[in-house]
Parts: structure tokens; C-alpha cells; sequence
């Protein structure tokens, strides 16, 4: 647990941080936003005493982090920047290495270590263990510069715009990455961005900043229906309700299908179509192939083959894990009021409503 | 630089300019009227002879078909690699013979006319040979894959060259019949020189590896340090000395102690005090830009993590900073190499012992047997500090 009590940092001239309190509980991923200069690198640093802070304090666990010696403090804290930072003489291994190094791990250890932590990132170990920085692309060197952070496994990790430099598409991967391993290791995390969108995808908790001083600090839920004043109100955007979107797994939203089957007894399928407004079709083993309407039953008579609108899966369904806006998106693209829900093989698991998102 | 330039523009065609230019020099020379210099004495008026008329016919031959050779290859279209190994026996083939026919007709000369006569290389003679090592670096520049060949030939050449001196097939050219006449003087001088660059440069990286890292840390005294170096670096070396000889025979007279290890107005002291203020500039600069080319962000990660300060300095910033600050030693070397033959002039010794005698003498050869050994120090010490530059240099790095 890391806490902030009233704590302030001067420079000649300005005042970077104001009686800034606040605290982050155990294994709580907590993400500081607020426009450029507002301190948010600065706030992060004391937590680390890359900066002292001018008063106040700041707890680890409990204990006042001064009682530390600052590079006995920092070897407990995993830390990634921006600039990532990657040692350019050592290679991918050796970097990975640093902290366990200084901490006199056993080199059977550290090896492991290294080994493990690049399959963590999805870096096939035997490829990249021997590659040097300038061989990495973007997205690889800053994969490497966080498990290089994680290298120790410390218990609390700080990064400063870790994703900041890499494009849309790069970034938004590592974020989903980083989530998918965040909630294996639980650690617990200050994340300083620019980002909203970020921020929200990202965040148990957000505190928002302006100008050195707390202005929110809350769930993105929370932030986005009820953001706390103007400053935020603006800071979030006016697409609040599409970003609250983004936080909901279609997972928690959708309800279970109607279905039938592509060998089913063309009867029965027009007797159920009746009864419904659009059942979806699969195959044999359950697998989606299109759907049927029911207006086809007003041109008589009802035959299957013809009625089926055969569809492209990726074009209309959703995955469990995607969120409602994807959901959404693909209800507009495809001008319908559902869609189906598939798992990664696409068979049919369920589907999601529109009305169902209106009132999420 | 230019060699390079060259190499990419005209790739696509194959066409070895530079090889090409050596040719024409090479042919322009067996054309020379000047390929040796005949004087009946040493400081007599000498008459030049040409390449035709100084070596049997089919020596003449030989040097006649080997530069056409080179000419062709340069124009022939074959892979540049390729050429490169061709023309590398072509010079090396043709450095050698020019050595040896000249070293024969030095002989013969000598024999005819007396030991007080000599035999110089002359105008023709130079170009000759100037194009012959052009070629011969060119093709190692233009090696390739072919490099460690190219090189291998090249050492040959060298070694064939040292193989002719210590056989005595170029005792009667006069640079080595200046030499005999003073063979221990030239060891003493050779120590002397190599005592004066390296003892100067060695002072000079102590003051200038921390000034450099203070300049760097510290950003208020960036400008003045540098437009201070900078400023020493215009003083021509001459009235550098010519300011240290008072002042140093000042201090020499006022303080004991100095005067006790051997401080003097003139001598070993206003030269190393020299030399050593122009080897700081090169390396005070060059230990400067090595640490700036540290990322900051590298360093921000580094202490993030809890790396010392020490740490830092001893993992991260001197290894990647070291090969530009051997860079810059290399060159205060090969530049205090050069200025110590100034400093015969006010009695340091040296090479230039040599250089300010013959001047002395109008002695062109004695002039030569100081200039010659200079330059190759020089070129010695390039190579070395180089070769020590691409040891250290980190993988990870290019
Ligand atoms: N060493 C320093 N000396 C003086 N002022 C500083 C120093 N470091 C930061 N500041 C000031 O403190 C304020 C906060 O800086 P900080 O780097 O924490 O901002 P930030 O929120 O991280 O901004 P950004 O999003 O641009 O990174 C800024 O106004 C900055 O100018
Ligand atoms: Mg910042």
C-alpha cells in the first residue's frame, strides 16, 4: 500500500505538487492523469526519491519511506518511463538483469528469471534474450523495458507514459497485454498518462490533477457518471457515455441466443420464426452461419436455403472479452439491433441488445 | 571521404575511380623526367633521370604493363571486390619494384661514382609511390568480403618492403645513407619523440577526461572551458613555445624546486607544456560528447531502478563513452606526434632534429630522414589507437 500524506513539492518559483493525499491500496492498478505540467511525473517520482518531497509524507507498507536508503527503496519498486531507457551497450538479457543483479540474485536464478519474464511479454526467449536495444522494434524495446521493471518482481510498480511513444495500434496492444498480466501479478501500480481513453481502459481508480492539486480520485465508473467539476467534465470529453462503454465487458451484458440449426426440419424453424423477430443460424456443432427474419415468412412459401442471411462472423459477432462499445459499433456498422456474442472458435455463446447497452 | 562518395555513386557500373586516378599517376610517372636524382655530393645540384633511362628495359616493361593493368581492371566492370584483390598485387607488386630498382640503381651509381655521391628518390619517384600505397589502401577500403585478403596483401607488401631495408637493397639511397651516418642519434631521437607525444598526451588525458565530464555536469563552465581550449588550439606552436620559454625560465629561476626536476626555459619542458595544453582540447571535447551521447532516459531508468551513482558511472556511462573518448585521445596522439617535431626548435629533440638540420644544410635527405619516420609514427599510432577503439567498442553500439 503506498500513501501520500499532505505532501508538497516547491521548486524556485513554482509549486509542482500541492498537500497532495491521497493513498493506493494493495494490488490496485491507480492511474494519475491531468494536463502536461500538472505534476504527475513529479508525484511519482517521490514515491521513489528520484525527488524529495519539500514536506509531507509518503508510506510504503506503513513505513516512511525515508527510513529507506533511496537505492535500497528503488530496488523494491519496479519503475518504466517513456524513453524506456534500455541500456544500449547490454543486450536484451543483460538489461532484464540489472536489478536482480544488484540485489546479488544467483545467475541460475536470474536466468530463469529473464526466461520467464520474456514469455510473460510474448518475446520468444531463445530470439530475443541475445538482441541488443537498437534491435528492437518500438513496441519490443518497451515490452522489454517493463519486464525489465518486473525483473525483481517488486511488489509495486511505477511507470511514467510507459506506452506514450508507441503508436495507436502498438500502444493499444501493450495496454491489453499489460492488463492481461496485470491481473495475473496483481501488483500494485501508480501509472501516470496523458491518455484518457488509457487511463479508463486501464484504471481501478483515476486521480485527476490539475495545476499540483487532487481534483477526483475515483473508479472510471464513477468519474465518467458523475465526474466531480467542469475541469473534469471537460478533461473526460463529451463522449463520456461511449467511454463508460468502453469499461463494460459484453460478458456481464448479454443474454442467451435463439437459435437453430442449418439440418433442422424447416417446419419447426418456421413455427419458431413466428414467434420471434429473427432467430440466428448455426451449423451442427453450434457454429454461426448467418441468421433468418422473420419478414421472409410473409412471402410464401418458407423455404430455409433461401431465407438464411449468410454472414461474415468478424463482420457481426463480438467476443465474450470485447467491450459493449465495440458491441455497439458493430450494431451501427451493421445497421441491426443485436449482436451475437462468439467465443474464438465462433460458436454462438450468446448475444448482445442494444436496449440492453442503452440501459447498462 | 571521397572514396566513399565515389563507391556509392557509381556502383551500378563498377568503375573503380580511384584506382583509375592512381593509374594515370602511376603511367604519368614511368613518363617522369624526375624518377631519381643523381648528385655527385651531398648538397651539389642534382640532375634527374627518368624512369627509362635509371632501370634496365624490362623493368621498364614491368611498370608499363602492371599501371595499364590497373587502368583496365578499373574500368573493367568486375565486382569491385574482385578488382580490389587484383589491384592489391598490382600495387604491391609494383611498390616493390619500385624500391628494389631504385635500391639497384642506387647501387650501381654508387659504385661508379663514389660513396660521396647520392641517389635520391625524385619527383617521379614519389608520385610513383604515392599511388602505389593509394592503390593499395583503396583496394583494402574496397575489400568486402575479400577484406582480410586485401589486408593480408597489403601486410605482405609491407613486410617485403622491410625484407628489402634490413637486406641492405636500399643502403645506397641517400635518406638511408643519412641514416647510417647517424644511426644512434636516430634511436635516441626516435625515444625522445615517442617520450615527448606520449608522456604529453598521457598528461593531457588526465586534465581532459575530467574537464570534459566537468564541462558536461556542470553547464556554467561549458562555454568558458571550451572557448578557453578553443583559443589555445589557434596559438601557432611556435609562439606557443615562445610564450612558455620565459615563463618557464622565469619559474625555473624563482622556485627551487622546479628548477630541481630539470625545468628549463627551453628543453623537454616548454614542449610536454605545450603539447599537453593542445592534447586537452581533443579530448576534453570527445570525453564530452561520449557521456552526452548517454541517453538521459537511460540514466533516468538506471537510478529509477537503484543503481549508485557510481554504478552508473562504471556499468552505463563510461562504457558507452569510452570509445568516443579513445577516438579523441587517438587523435591528440597523432596531432602531438606531429607538433614534437616543432618542438626540436627549442630543444625538446625529436624527429625534427632531423628536419631543422637538414633545413639547416639545405640537406633535402637529412630532412626527409626526420619527416618520413614522423609520418609513420603517426600513421602507427592511428592504427593502434584504432584498433584498440574497435576492441572496446561495445556490440551493442555502431
Ligand atoms: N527540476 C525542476 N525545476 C523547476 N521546476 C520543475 C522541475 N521539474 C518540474 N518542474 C515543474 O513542475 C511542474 C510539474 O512537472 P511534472 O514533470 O511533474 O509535470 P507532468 O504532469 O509530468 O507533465 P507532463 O505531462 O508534461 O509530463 C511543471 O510546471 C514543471 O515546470
Ligand atoms: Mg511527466
Amino acid at each position: 500500500m503506498i500513501e501520500l500524506v499532505n505532501v508538497t513539492k516547491e521548486y524556485p518559483g513554482t509549486v509542482a505538487v500541492k498537500d497532495l493525499t491521497f493513498e493506493v491500496g494493495d494490488g490496485e492498478f491507480c492511474v494519475l492523469i491531468g494536463p502536461s505540467g500538472c505534476g504527475k511525473s513529479t508525484t511519482l517520482r517521490m514515491i521513489n526519491r528520484l525527488i524529495e518531497a519539500t514536506s509531507g509524507t509518503l508510506l510504503i507498507d506503513g513505513t516512511d519511506i525515508r527510513d529507506y536508503r533511496p537505492e535500497e527503496l528503488r530496488r523494491k519498486i519496479g519503475y518504466a518511463i517513456q524513453s524506456v531507457g534500455l541500456f544500449p551497450h547490454m543486450t536484451v538479457a543483460q538489461n532484464i538483469s540489472v536489478v536482480p543483479g544488484l540485489l546479488k540474485w544467483e545467475t541460475s536464478r536470474i536466468d530463469k528469471r529473464v526466461g520467464e519474464l520474456l514469455d510473460l511479454f510474448g518475446l520468444d526467449p531463445s530470439a530475443y534474450k541475445g538482441k541488443y536495444p537498437r534491435e528492437l522494434s518500438g513496441g519490443e524495446a518497451q515490452r522489454v523495458g517493463v519486464a525489465r521493471a518486473l525483473a525483481a518482481d517488486p511488489s509495486i510498480l511505477l511507470m511514467d507514459e510507459p506506452f506514450g511513444a508507441l503508436d495507436p495500434i502498438t500502444r493499444e496492444s501493450l495496454q491489453n497485454e499489460f492488463s492481461r498480466i496485470q491481473r495475473g501479478l496483481k501488483k500494485t501500480i501508480v501509472f501516470v498518462t496523458h491518455d484518457i481513453d488509457e487511463a479508463i481502459r486501464l484504471a481501478a481508480r483515476i486521480l485527476i490533477m490539475r495545476e499540483g492539486e487532487l481534483v477526483q480520485y475515483d473508479t472510471p465508473e464513477n468519474i465518467l457518471t458523475s465526474p466531480g467539476d467542469k475541469f473534469v467534465l471537460e478533461f473526460i470529453g463529451t463522449d463520456r457515455a461511449l467511454k463508460r462503454l468502453a469499461r463494460l465487458p459484453v460478458q456481464g451484458l448479454m443474454r442467451s441466443a435463439l437459435s437453430v440449426v442449418l439440418s433442422d426440419d424447416p417446419g419447426k424453424v418456421e413455427k419458431s420464426l413466428a414467434e420471434n423477430s429473427y432467430l440466428w443460424v448455426t451449423d451442427n456443432e453450434g457454429r454461426l452461419k448467418g441468421w433468418l427474419d422473420r419478414k421472409v415468412l410473409d412471402k410464401a412459401p418458407f423455404n430455409m436455403e433461401d431465407s438464411i442471411v449468410r454472414i461474415r462472423v468478424a463482420d457481426f459477432a463480438v467476443s465474450p472479452d470485447s467491450t459493449a462499445k465495440e458491441a455497439l459499433s458493430k450494431m451501427v456498422l451493421a445497421g441491426t439491433s443485436s449482436a451475437p456474442v462468439v467465443d474464438n472458435t465462433d460458436l454462438l455463446v450468446g448475444e448482445i441488445r442494444l436496449a440492453d447497452l442503452l440501459e447498462a | 571521404m571521397l572514396t566513399a562518395q565515389s563507391t556509392k555513386q557509381f556502383k551500378f557500373i563498377n568503375i573503380d575511380r580511384v584506382a583509375l586516378i592512381a593509374a594515370a599517376a602511376g603511367l604519368l610517372s614511368t613518363f617522369a623526367a624526375g624518377f631519381v636524382t643523381f648528385k655527385p655530393n651531398r648538397i651539389a645540384a642534382g640532375e634527374a633521370f627518368s624512369l627509362a633511362a635509371s632501370v634496365p628495359l624490362q623493368g621498364f616493361l614491368a611498370f608499363l604493363a602492371l599501371w595499364i593493368l590497373v587502368a583496365l581492371l578499373s574500368i573493367s566492370g568486375i565486382r569491385l571486390e574482385k578488382q580490389a584483390v587484383f589491384t592489391s598485387i598490382c600495387g604491391g607488386s609494383l611498390l616493390l619494384l619500385t624500391f628494389f630498382l631504385a635500391g639497384q640503381y642506387a647501387t650501381a651509381a654508387t659504385l661508379e661514382h663514389g660513396s660521396i655521391s647520392r641517389i635520391s628518390p625524385g619527383t617521379g619517384m614519389w608520385i610513383m609511390v604515392f599511388a602505389e600505397v593509394v592503390l593499395l589502401l583503396n583496394a583494402v577500403q574496397r575489400g568486402g568480403e575479400r577484406t582480410r585478403f586485401v589486408t593480408a596483401l597489403s601486410a605482405a607488401t609491407v613486410a617485403g618492403f622491410v625484407f628489402l631495408l634490413l637486406t641492405g637493397h636500399l643502403n645506397d639511397i641517400s635518406i638511408m645513407k643519412e641514416y647510417f651516418n647517424r644511426q644512434d642519434r636516430f634511436f635516441s631521437e626516435f625515444k625522445v619523440h615517442l617520450l615527448l607525444a606520449t608522456s604529453s598526451v598521457g598528461a593531457a588525458t588526465l586534465l581532459g577526461i575530467p574537464l570534459g565530464i566537468l564541462a558536461l555536469k556542470k553547464k556554467s563552465l561549458d562555454a568558458p572551458t571550451f572557448f578557453t581550449l578553443n583559443i589555445l588550439q589557434t596559438i601557432p606552436s611556435l609562439a606557443l613555445f615562445g610564450i612558455l620559454i620565459p615563463l618557464l625560465a622565469y619559474l625555473s629561476a624563482r622556485y627551487s624546486l622546479i628548477r630541481e626536476i630539470g625545468v628549463q626555459g627551453i628543453g623537454w619542458a616548454p614542449a610536454v607544456t605545450a603539447l599537453t595544453l593542445y592534447s586537452i582540447l581533443p579530448i576534453a571535447r570527445n570525453t564530452y560528447a561520449g557521456f552526452a551521447t548517454v541517453d538521459p532516459g537511460a540514466l533516468d531508468a538506471g537510478l529509477g531502478m537503484g543503481m549508485t551513482r557510481t554504478q552508473l558511472l562504471m556499468k552505463v556511462e563510461i562504457p558507452i563513452a569510452s570509445p568516443v573518448i579513445l577516438n579523441g585521445i587517438r587523435i591528440a596522439l597523432v596531432q602531438a606526434i606531429g607538433l614534437t617535431a616543432v618542438a626540436a626548435l627549442i630543444g625538446a629533440g625529436g624527429f625534427g632534429v632531423f628536419i631543422f638540420q637538414g633545413l639547416g644544410q639545405a640537406a633535402v635527405d637529412l630532412i626527409l630522414l626526420g619527416a618520413i619516420p614522423t609520418i609513420l609514427l603517426a600513421v602507427a599510432a592511428d592504427g593502434i589507437t584504432n584498433w584498440c577503439i574497435a576492441v572496446i567498442q561495445p556490440r551493442g553500439i555502431r
